[in-house]
């Protein structure tokens, strides 16, 4: 069997995709200018065959896979390891060639999530709830508090996946809000993360028992209501397919679906 | 330039892409956007852009992949 190459510089990066990205290709490299970054940490591997590659990104404990295929007859054998992949797809039919061509490597879909956005101003305005607090984690155990409830709700293959390692700096930046009773007992959290030019709404959990009580709903206007910077303030989030209940609540203060899923598939 | 605003909006029907101007500066566009883009141009424009293009300057508005796009046919 091939073992992956590492590829250690862009220029063996670009000749590859110079390669494989033939017209009418498939691919879902989006690394883009990423695989620098990848290149200089050790991180990328390349697995070529006659017409189709897969180039893979070292996580800890599996690899995130990328593939170009010009034939879906040729298939890439990969060593024993535990991988994932992602499909980008829009609209509702998922990419079945891609998929038919990864479950013959071995893979077996997974989750399906899609892209909402909304601005401030197409905001419904905040509810105002009497019982519950919400303030800012103020210490690393909040923190990892928060950070388990959001990882019991995925899969470690997951790019949502928060390791031990962010937690100081999720605490430093005052990305976490947690929501509170009176009493000072935990009932969720929420976390942010601001890019250039818009908010990532990156997770948000309310523990099982606490649920239905709109503890979900305060946390989401804290979030809008304490990162707006002006009227046309621009919040992104991945959401779950299934999560129907909380879709409803997104859409209710004016998100909207905007024509971007994916798909991503686990081989172990 | 009216084909590639049609390639651009069906991609994300819920951009103004005659008035946004700062499309990935302002996190409009990401990343998986910027693909699609491209096999779209390929598919539909005949036009293959290149890994070394992929400066995120050039497809901040519908002007900068328009430019892109005469500059790629230009150099074959």
């Amino acid at each position: 069997m091939k073992q992956p190459i590492k590829i250690d510089t862009f220029e063996q990066y670009s000749q590859l995709v110079e390669r494989f990205n033939r017209k009418g290709r498939i691919t879902n490299d989006y690394l883009q200018n990423e695989a620098a970054d990848l290149i200089v940490k050790d991180c990328l591997y390349a697995l070529c065959g006659e017409d189709n590659a897969v180039l893979l990104v070292q996580k800890p404990g599996f690899q995130r896979l990328y593939y170009y295929i010009n034939n879906f007859d040729e298939l890439i054998e990969l060593p024993k390891n535990e991988y994932v992949t992602e499909i980008l797809f829009r609209g509702d039919s998922v990419p079945e060639v891609e998929v038919k061509w990864l479950e013959s490597l071995g893979f077996e879909k997974n989750l399906i999530r899609d892209q909402y956005a909304g601005r401030y101003c197409d905001f419904a305005k905040p509810i105002e709830q009497k019982n519950i607090v919400i303030q800012e984690a103020l210490t690393i155990e909040e923190v990892k508090w928060a950070c388990d409830l959001f990882n019991s709700s995925f899969d470690k293959w997951s790019g949502d996946y928060i390791s031990a390692e962010q937690y100081p700096v999720l605490l430093k930046n005052g990305d976490i809000l947690m929501a509170k009773d009176k009493q000072g007992n935990l009932l969720g959290a929420t976390q942010r993360e601001l890019k250039k030019g818009y908010v990532n709404w990156a997770h948000l959990a309310v523990i099982s028992s606490a649920r239905g009580m709109g503890i979900g709903t305060s946390l989401m206007d804290a979030i809008i209501e304490r990162n707006h910077v002006d009227e046309k303030t621009r919040y992104m989030m991945w959401v779950q397919r299934q999560n129907s209940t909380a879709i409803k609540i997104y859409l209710r203060k004016g998100f909207k679906s905007i024509n971007k899923s994916t798909i991503s598939l686990i081989k172990k | 330039m009216e084909q590639l605003l049609e390639i651009l909006k069906g991609i994300r029907p819920d951009v103004d892409f005659e008035n946004e101007k700062e499309l990935i500066d302002d996190g409009i566009l990401d990343s998986f956007d910027v693909v699609s883009i491209i096999s779209e141009i390929d598919e539909k424009l005949g036009v293959q852009i290149r890994i070394t293009e992929l400066d995120p300057e050039n497809f901040n508005s519908v002007e900068a992949i328009w430019n892109l796009i005469q500059e790629v046919k230009g150099n074959k």
